[in-house]
């Protein structure tokens, strides 16, 4: 029995071809000789049929491919465009920051005051923002459509 | 050009109607399966970069997130019915499972199938309905490769225990 049970584990993977050379002979060697393991086989083949026949492969409906379809391209484009004007922005920011800081005739002090006016703005605003998506993530009710 | 930009509409089809598939027999009603497989196919490009093909095939991953999307959707959606994966709607027969229902062999797996677990069941399905190799299905299930075997075994015998009692009850 305990010779039964060690290969019952391999006989799934004997069905379905997916042992190895050597647990494969093993496997041959003792349905020879056992009965009720060639017969666990035999009703495993069977039903992997019956599984395969119980179930009738599924088609979308051509009007709910063709969504699928329309939409994926909307979407990527969505998606570039997004980066595109994101990239976009940040570097314009960037340039108009390094040229104000090395402009020479805007006196130090007023550089200092506008430089945390804008940063102060952009942590006010990344402050809300990070408030807004806490709060998305956790609402319950945002795919309620009223 | 990456696997996912590489494939061709036809290839796309496929892919979707196999996710159809399981998306169908999760849900139990079309239109959210139709709905889960847009936002898998949506993730799906959407995440192309994290796709290795070392770590299994393109179905089984858009497999994966087709069933991860459909576990999102049971927790939100109205629960499907119990044990009830027959396409209503099946246009390749006529009327559903007018072939199937004359074999009583099939009848009754198809029963016993739905008196299984969800766990037991899916994995048959995967295995044997939509024909993915062990290493496939570690993919879609997450689980680790030596555990595929002894779970298909265990629930193919919980399924022939239910079919064939008097053989299968050891």
């Amino acid at each position: 029995m305990s010779s039964c049970q060690r290969i019952n584990e391999l006989v799934s993977g004997y069905l379905d071809g997916e042992l190895t050379q050597g647990d494969m002979q093993r496997v041959d060697v003792h349905l020879k000789s056992c009965a009720r393991c060639r017969q666990m086989l035999d009703d495993m083949t069977k039903l992997r049929g019956a599984v395969a026949r119980s179930q009738s492969p599924m088609e979308l409906e051509q009007q709910q491919w063709e969504r699928i379809m329309n939409d994926l391209p909307a979407r990527a484009s969505s998606g570039v465009g997004w980066i595109l004007l994101i990239s976009g922005f940040v570097a314009l920011t960037g340039i108009s920051i390094w040229q104000f800081a090395i402009d020479n005739q805007v006196p130090w002090y007023i550089k200092l005051a506008i430089g945390a006016a804008g940063f102060g703005t952009l942590f006010l605003f990344l402050s809300v923002l990070r408030q807004r998506l806490i709060s998305w993530k956790s609402d319950k009710y945002k795919d309620v459509q009223i | 050009m990456n696997e996912i930009l590489a494939l061709a509409n036809e290839d796309l089809r496929t892919l979707g109607n196999q996710g159809f598939s399981l998306a169908f027999r999760m849900l139990g009603h079309r239109d959210d399966a139709a709905d889960a497989v847009q936002d898998a196919m949506h993730q799906m490009y959407r995440r192309q970069t994290t796709y290795r093909a070392g770590r299994g095939s393109v179905r089984s991953w858009f497999l994966k997130i087709v069933r991860n999307r459909c576990i999102d959707m049971q927790r939100k959606l109205r629960p499907a019915p119990a044990g009830e994966f027959l396409d209503p709607i099946d246009q390749r027969t006529g009327s559903p499972l007018a072939v199937s229902e004359r074999d009583e062999l099939v009848a009754r797996v198809r029963q016993a199938l739905a008196e299984l677990s969800d766990a037991n069941r899916e994995i048959i399905l995967l295995r044997d309905f939509h024909g993915l190799r062990y290493a496939e299905i570690c993919e879609v299930l997450g689980l680790s490769s030596g555990t595929v075997m002894s779970r298909l075994h265990r629930a193919r015998q919980q399924l022939r225990n239910k079919v064939i009692p008097a053989q299968g009850a050891d």
